[in-house]
């Protein structure tokens, strides 16, 4: 079973991303900041994390997929940025940092299904 | 070596009179030598003249110089006949004027025949002895009608006449005997001629005399107008033509002709022989100059010694005259060196008005201009100092304001961009939530429950929206100065206070809030509405910021203000963030309060609000106890 990580300081984000995957053979993980998304990305080893950007705690979004991407172990996830920081630069930013993907908040959860059974074929 | 150009004035000045005096000294000397010389030369000049005058008045009675030098010849061409052993003419005085031997002209002869043959008038001849030697001399008088003025004596050798035998012997007796007396007769004939052979004086003898008697005549000759030499001290040279330069000067014309010969130290002097007005030939004399030599060589010692003394004393002399010079010129120098090394108080002594007093008076006006323009300079330099310091100054407060000032710019900017990026994000948050349950709610079969969460998430988030919507208008309203549209009229605050509390539950806000409210308090003109707004605002921060605790809401009076104040026991707010929290979309950014959506605007309004009811803000907090803020709105006065 495919194991998905779904990063997230908002609960109801998190909730409709869980309700959304909900009817694939997918297993969702919750992180609710940048340390527990890295401390579960570590030990759980997801094939696709759904990245927030915004987040309380030390670590941002962005450091969060640096680390991951720069650590052989967890370098292979698929990590999908998934933030209302829609600018351009954040964009680049995130893609700089090893981003796999940049998802925009609002987003259309369809879409996010489809991405995510493209990557999991 | 130096050049002169390099050395000192005084060296100059040295060098300058000694060259002067050694000039000046040699010109002296050159001027005495050549007086002393001339004057010697004219001595012997004189003297020459004068000898010359006695030799013309020896010879005045001689009418023919030429005529004594043909006699002579005559001699001589005699003298040369085969067997004769001399010729002899002599005057009636006895004295030889012509000889064979030319040193016996002007002596008297010594044969006894001379004397008879004047004395008797007629031939004599006889054996005799000439010069050691046997001859047969004959002497024949020469006689001028009766009157005998010489004789001529004719001597022939006696060699051939005593190797023959005596018959011979008679014959060349007899044959010496006609041989002297046709010699005689034709000698007598070849003078005849002559005047008087009297007259003939032995210049000879005289030129002799003169040269023997005179310590300083080394040389005397003289010429007959042909230039041949008729007399000289030596011998050997009468007869001979004189080709000598003087001797040709005077006979073209010249009075007196005079060289040095100074390898021979000789003094010649060529003077004419004049008896009266006819020229007779040349008196040449040659003057012994070795005297005159030593002398000038003894002019030239002393010359040269007094030019050495000359120039002793000059060099003396002219330290003594570049000392008044020079000390002055060196004080000025050395006062000029102590100016220039920064002494400006020096000033030169001025002793004297000659030029370097004027010089010492030029360097004390220049020293004194150079100490005022130093003075002005260094006051000027002062005052700009003073200036450039104050000018500093105010371009350094000038530039702190303007950095403080491009410091608030650009912490607005960032502010601004930073309110666009979380705008951005405040927007899309619930945005996302609308967008995401609604379709889910649209095209997903859902259970009844999970439909009603679902729709209470997106009506929570469409009213979160509405709030951030109106926040964005009232901070765009504020920012383009429109009026905010308050209706104010006279309120009771604690009731407005207690209507918006009534929307926070405790269930849902985790907090439990408390209300202390003064009793009777006065009314307040204000816009309910609004003043609503900042206590929702107030309320909003201190859930928040703060987690659990109790919030405190209380109305109360003080300084005729109605005041509305909300506690909680929150994060608290740094002392540095107090001035800043109502600015326009500041918000505080600390590790805890990361996590706190919030544009950031609602305190700006907040204070916008109040201070439009021309009320007061008042701020308490400390950090990790809490925060106490309320505002204050002027009684209402009927």
């Amino acid at each position: 079973m495919k194991k998905i990580l779904i990063v997230d300081d908002e609960e109801k984000v998190r909730k409709l991303v869980e309700v959304t995957l909900s009817v694939g053979d997918l297993e969702i993980l919750h992180a609710c900041s940048g340390d527990e998304a890295l401390k579960i990305a570590r030990e759980t080893r997801p094939d696709i994390i759904l990245l927030d950007i915004m987040m309380p705690g030390k670590l941002d979004g962005f450091d969060v997929c640096r680390v991951l991407k720069k650590d052989p172990d967890t370098k292979d996830i698929y990590i999908i940025m998934l933030t209302a920081k829609g600018q351009q630069d954040d964009k680049q930013r995130g893609l700089a940092v090893g981003a796999d993907d940049y998802f925009v908040k609002p987003f259309s959860p369809m879409e996010l299904m489809d991405k995510i059974d493209k990557v999991l074929v | 070596m130096l050049s002169i150009k390099d050395r000192s004035i005084r060296t100059k000045i040295i060098l300058a009179m000694v060259v002067l005096l050694i000039f000046i000294g040699l010109i002296s000397f050159w001027v005495s030598y050549m007086h002393e010389k001339k004057s010697l030369l004219t001595n012997m000049q004189d003297s020459a003249i004068t000898l010359n005058r006695g030799l013309i008045i020896s010879i005045r009675n001689q009418n023919s110089i030429a005529e004594k030098v043909n006699l002579q010849t005559l001699v001589e061409e005699l003298s040369l006949t085969e067997g004769v052993f001399g010729v002899w003419v002599i005057d009636n005085n006895s004295r030889i004027t012509s000889a064979t031997f030319r040193e016996q002209v002007g002596e008297v002869a010594s044969c006894c025949f001379v004397s008879e043959a004047l004395q008797e008038g007629y031939y004599v001849s006889g054996f005799d002895t000439k010069m050691g030697e046997e001859v047969y001399s004959a002497v024949y008088p020469l006689k001028k009608g009766d009157k005998i003025f010489g004789v001529l004596e004719v001597a022939f050798e006696l060699r051939e006449y005593l190797r023959a035998g005596s018959k011979h012997r008679s014959r060349l007796l007899d044959q010496m005997k006609r041989d002297s007396r046709i010699m005689a007769e034709s000698l007598s004939y070849s003078i005849k001629n002559m005047r008087d052979v009297n007259e003939l004086i032995h210049i000879q003898k005289l030129v002799d005399r003169l040269s023997a008697e005179s310590g300083i005549i080394s040389q005397i000759t003289i010429v007959d107008d042909d230039s041949r030499i008729i007399a000289s001290n030596d011998l050997n040279r009468v007869g001979m033509i004189a080709d000598d330069k003087g001797v040709r000067a005077i006979i073209n014309g010249a009075e007196i002709y005079s060289r040095l010969f100074p390898r021979e130290k000789i003094y010649m002097v060529d003077i004419p022989l004049r008896i009266g007005d006819e020229f007779k030939g040349v008196v040449n004399i040659g003057y012994d100059a070795t005297n005159y030599y030593t002398h000038l060589s003894e002019i030239f010692q002393f010359g040269l010694l007094i030019s050495c003394m000359g120039v002793m004393m000059g060099i003396l002399l002219s330290f003594q005259v570049a000392n008044p010079i020079i000390k002055p010129v060196e004080r000025l120098i050395e006062v000029t060196k102590r100016l220039a090394a920064g002494d400006l108080s020096q000033r030169a002594t001025v002793s004297s008005r000659d030029e370097v007093g004027t010089l010492a008076g030029a360097f004390n006006q220049m020293a004194l201009d150079l100490t005022r323009s130093k003075e002005e300079i260094d006051q000027y330099s002062k005052t700009l100092e003073e200036k450039v310091r104050q000018r500093t100054r105010e371009l350094e407060t000038s530039n702190q304001e303007l950095r403080s000032i491009q410091n608030e710019l650009m912490e607005a900017n960032m502010v601004k961009s930073e309110f666009m990026s979380i705008a951005s994000h405040e927007l899309r948050t619930p945005l996302t939530t609308l967008l995401g349950y609604s379709e889910l709610l649209l095209t997903r079969s859902l259970t009844e429950s999970q439909k009603k969460e679902f729709l209470g998430f997106i009506n929570e988030e469409s009213i979160r929206l509405s709030k951030i919507v109106d926040d964005l208008l009232d901070i765009s309203r504020i920012e383009s100065q429109k009026d905010f549209g308050f209706t104010k009229k006279p309120v009771e605050l604690a009731e407005v206070l207690v209507k918006n509390i009534k929307f926070y539950s405790r269930a849902e806000t985790g907090h439990r809030i408390i209300t202390q409210i003064e009793k009777d308090l006065p009314l307040v003109n204000a816009d309910g509405d609004k003043i609503g707004q900042v206590i929702t605002n107030f309320l909003d921060n201190a859930i928040k910021y703060s987690r659990g605790g109790d919030i405190v809401c209380r109305a109360f009076v003080k300084d005729n203000m109605v005041w509305i104040s909300v506690q909680d026991q929150g994060i608290g707010i740094s002392q540095e963030d107090f001035p800043r929290i109502f600015n326009k979309f500041y918000r505080i950014e600390r590790d805890e309060t990361a996590h706190i959506g919030g544009t950031g605007l609602g305190l700006s309004i907040a204070k916008y609000i109040v201070e439009s009811h021309d009320g007061k803000i008042d701020l308490e907090s400390e950090l990790a106890k809490g925060t106490t803020i309320g505002f204050g709105l002027p009684i209402f006065q009927a």
